[in-house]
């Protein structure tokens, strides 16, 4: 026994002084991808565990055998595995060759389950049966016992089918699948073990790693899919992630302190826009594609994270000849660059989410084209505004959401109408308040500048079954707070049923129904106070209308309203309506009055105010309403505009405290005409550019 | 009229009598044209701020166009045809790319003749109707129409 200890720690000593000679610098950095040692002579892949794409990093590794085992070393930056040429730790540096590492003690068999430690500098290895187990080596140079072997607890205690393992980056665990799901948390120190439940994958899970927040991820060998796994979670479940290499021989590596998004470097990785209820950000697990030369339309863009409704990608790819018709054929045009399949899915029951079954085209394989198809919602598919998502890649049977290594996914919000139904889309008005009425004010009409959309549908009989609203906040000029409503004029509100009433701000569902109780006519309440959802920079006093004040937050909403009784287009309200602001209660508005709240109303010129409106107020300072002649002043000048540039072009407020003729000159000339002239007085050719507020 | 108004009219009137001589001689000479030009002044003052600006008491400050569109009614079609009526379109060699955020109406051509009444801004001079069979394979028809003369109905003819 001493002499077979004796030669052992001879040939240790040889081995060690051969590895000396050859010794690579490390890795540069702790890197977001993961490594994956795959083939029976190793090779090392690079993989982007945010889309699952891959690249080989190395085909020569400096060995004619595998290497498994392997753990990335956040202390050194090495990778560090076993060596099956060796029957040995092997340490990977930058030019990705193999060194062998003599270890003391050595079991003297060769180990596919491994990583590195965090919290201590020392490699972990394990194999089953009552002759292994849990083993650890120090590969701190300046500890005792350096690459000493040492054995933790033995294989038939700690006996698990397992093919990798990987250290938890804050609590010093080592967590594994087996091929069963079963999910264990392993304490590096004693060798325990606790089983966590099944995560209901089964399956070679070769690869395992985890991210700096904690999150799980396993790479199962026969598919490449890719799971995530929440290892704090009371049921943990491994969700689909990212559709990855597979191999018949997989081991994986990751420094696990390194988050999997790398800022650094340029993005590329394309992600969709809906909002996240449909699965768009990383954090929802999105659908997202690695960069490639298959995408829709004509380009692509890229983003370190997505991007949100209502910010939005620039999409091209599709066009919705028609809109969707529930139950009859639509005409849809995709242009794919590249090849790949392409798959569709629909909101149809419009709950945020698109369920597996709610298709309209699957795996439909493209190649350098545009094609118009003829496509099908179902008949049961809620008319008004949904969102569909489209995926190109080259992997068929892709799901919804989840990473890809190629292709792209675009989002868009769109109309699905009933057959026979006609869809008349008012011309976009820009409602422009000056907020201190019964004052005139500085009359710079950027006070609330709201960009309001909005569309009926038509049954064939000529009858307006449902309207829908949507719109932004484009400006917030004002220390006043105010809410924000539209009134239509004539129209019950007992016609509506509150619960059918579709609300979202921001591209999220809203809880509370926007139509206003006790009014005498159908009132849709949009906020109650604007300034509440937008933040103001820090050097801004306003939103959106002073210079050098961008702001990136946005105030965005959407409303559909179908009518319980279709309500005959003759009889039906107008565009623009009539919207309002209101005053906030106990708020301070102006001296004319005390806290005047709710029932303080500022209407577009001769429009009804609503039934909770004070009418006492009318007359107070600079208001002369009178009659049906209401909010304006002497000069018979409104409060408010509804300006109507058209499609092609957005219309600009005037910036802060300018006074709205030296933004628009024309504007004079289209008032003392009656309108007559000057009719496009509001587009930006006829502004004063130095005047208003640029975007 | 407000003070505002009476104040920059003083003072206009005050540079117009200041600055029209070339000299005392020359202003003695032609003091009472001084009164003539001054009401040809006035007359080109442009307004510069609100203040001075008064309206009839029933305009309401927007501008527009009624177009009255008529869609004919399809004899037994064999197919569904479509149509979206939209203002922003641009056309390379024949090839018209539509923005349908600008569609003013998206509708199916019936066995019945229909009517319909848009309301555009009076930016919105030109629109499209792109006419779609609803088949594989569609290719679309394209009608136009434009605010010459203030024509203001559009009756599309697809039957021929």
């Amino acid at each position: 026994m001493f002499k077979f200890r004796y030669y052992n720690h001879i040939f240790f000593f040889i081995f060690w002084l051969f590895c000396q000679a050859s010794n690579a610098s490390p890795f540069e950095s702790c890197p977001s991808k993961a490594f994956l040692m795959q083939q029976a002579v190793a090779q090392l892949y690079g993989v982007n565990l945010v889309t699952g794409e891959y690249s080989l990093l190395s085909s020569d590794l400096g060995t004619n055998d595998k290497i498994n085992a392997v753990g990335f070393n956040f202390h050194d930056n090495y990778i560090y595995g076993w060596g099956y040429e060796w029957g040995s730790i092997v340490r990977i540096g930058h030019d990705y060759q193999a060194e062998a590492l003599a270890i003391e003690d050595n079991p003297g068999v060769n180990f596919f389950v491994g990583d590195v430690a965090l919290s201590e500098n020392a490699y972990y290895f394990y194999k089953k049966g009552e002759n292994y187990g849990l083993y650890k080596v120090s590969l701190d140079e300046q500890t005792t016992d350096y690459l000493k072997t040492i054995k933790i607890i033995d294989g038939s205690t700690l006996n698990m089918a397992i093919f990798d393992f990987a250290f938890h980056p804050s609590n010093e665990s080592l967590y594994t699948v087996d091929k069963n799901g079963q999910l264990f948390k392993i304490d590096s120190l004693s060798g325990s073990k606790s089983t966590l439940g099944n995560v209901g994958q089964t399956g070679t899970f070769g690869a395992v790693y985890f991210d700096v927040d904690g999150r799980f991820y396993i790479s199962r060998n026969n598919d490449g899919y890719v799971f995530i796994i929440d290892v704090e979670a009371t049921n943990p479940t491994a969700e689909f992630f990212a559709y990855g290499p597979s191999a018949s021989q997989n081991d994986g590596a990751r420094c696990a302190v390194a988050p999997v998004i790398d800022e650094s470097v340029p993005a590329t990785t394309d992600y969709g826009d809906a909002p996240d209820s449909f699965g768009t950000t990383l954090f929802s697990n999105g659908a997202r594609h690695a960069s490639s030369d298959n995408y829709l339309g004509n380009s692509i863009s890229f983003e370190h994270t997505a991007k949100v409704y209502p910010s939005v990608d620039q999409d091209d790819g599709l066009v919705f000849l028609t809109p969707l018709i529930a139950g009859i054929d639509s005409l849809l045009q995709v242009q794919a660059t590249g090849s790949g399949y392409l798959n569709v899915w629909g909101d149809w029951n419009r709950n945020g989410i698109f369920e597996s079954n709610e298709k309209l085209i699957s795996d439909r394989y493209m190649s350098d084209a545009t094609e118009v198809f003829l496509v099908e919602s179902p008949f049961d598919a809620l008319s008004g505004f949904t969102w569909i998502r489209a995926r190109l890649s080259s992997i068929p049977g892709i799901v919804s959401y989840g990473g890809v290594s190629d292709g792209e996914v675009e989002d868009y919000r769109i109309l699905v109408t009933n057959p026979g139904n006609s869809q008349i889309q008012d011309t976009p008005f820009y409602i422009a308040f000056e907020d201190r009425w019964p004052e005139k004010g500085d009359y710079d009409m950027n006070d609330v500048v709201i960009e309001q959309n909005s569309s009926i549908l038509l049954t064939e009989n000529f009858e307006v079954k449902q309207i829908e609203f949507s719109g932004e906040l484009k400006a917030l000029g004002a220390s006043y707070h105010s809410g924000f409503a539209i009134q239509l004029d004539n129209v019950l509100p007992t016609n509506v049923d509150p619960a059918l009433v579709r609300f979202e701000i921001n591209g999220v569902l809203q809880n509370i129904s926007p139509i206003e109780g006790e009014t005498e006519f159908l009132v849709i309440k949009i906020t109650n106070d604007l300034e509440s959802h937008i933040t103001l920079t820090q050097s801004c006093e306003y939103y959106k209308t002073e210079n050098n004040c961008t702001n990136s937050s946005f105030m965005n909403f959407s409303i559909t309203v179908p009518f319980i009784v279709p309500i005959a287009i003759d009889t039906f309200p107008e565009a623009p309506y009539n919207p309002f602001i209101f005053g906030q209660p106990d708020m301070y508005h102006g001296d004319s009055f005390f806290h005047p709240g709710r029932s303080l109303e500022i209407h577009l010129k001769n429009k009804m105010p609503t039934s909770k409106a004070d009418l006492t107020m009318f007359g107070i300072a600079d208001d002369r309403s009178n009659g049906n002649a209401t909010y304006q002043t002497s000069n018979g000048l409104p409060w408010a505009l509804a300006i109507n540039p058209g499609s092609s072009e957005e219309w600009k407020h005037p910036k802060e405290r300018v006074d709205f003729l030296q933004a628009y000159p024309q504007f004079s000339e289209f008032v003392e005409s009656n309108g007559n002239q000057s009719s496009t007085w509001f587009s930006q050719i006829n502004s004063v550019s130095n005047k208003t507020y640029n975007f | 009229m407000n003070v505002l108004y009476q104040n920059t009219l003083s003072v206009i009137v005050i540079l117009a009598l200041v600055s029209c001589g070339g000299g005392e001689e020359d202003t003695k000479k032609n003091a009472s044209n001084v009164i003539d030009v001054t009401p040809a002044v006035v007359l080109e003052i442009p307004i510069e701020t609100t203040d001075e600006l008064v309206s009839n008491t029933t305009f309401e400050f927007t501008s527009g166009f009624d177009l009255t569109l008529i869609l004919p009614a399809l004899d037994s079609p064999a197919v569904l045809h479509f149509v979206n009526i939209c203002s922003d379109y641009t056309e390379v060699e024949k090839v018209y790319t539509i923005n349908y955020d600008s569609c003013r109406l998206r509708t199916s051509f019936t066995t019945l003749k229909q009517s319909f009444i848009l309301s555009l801004s009076a930016a919105e001079t030109e629109l499209i109707a792109q006419v779609w069979p609803i088949e594989n394979n569609a290719i679309p028809i394209n009608v136009f129409w434009s605010r010459i003369d203030n024509r203001d109905v559009w009756e599309i003819d697809i039957n021929n």
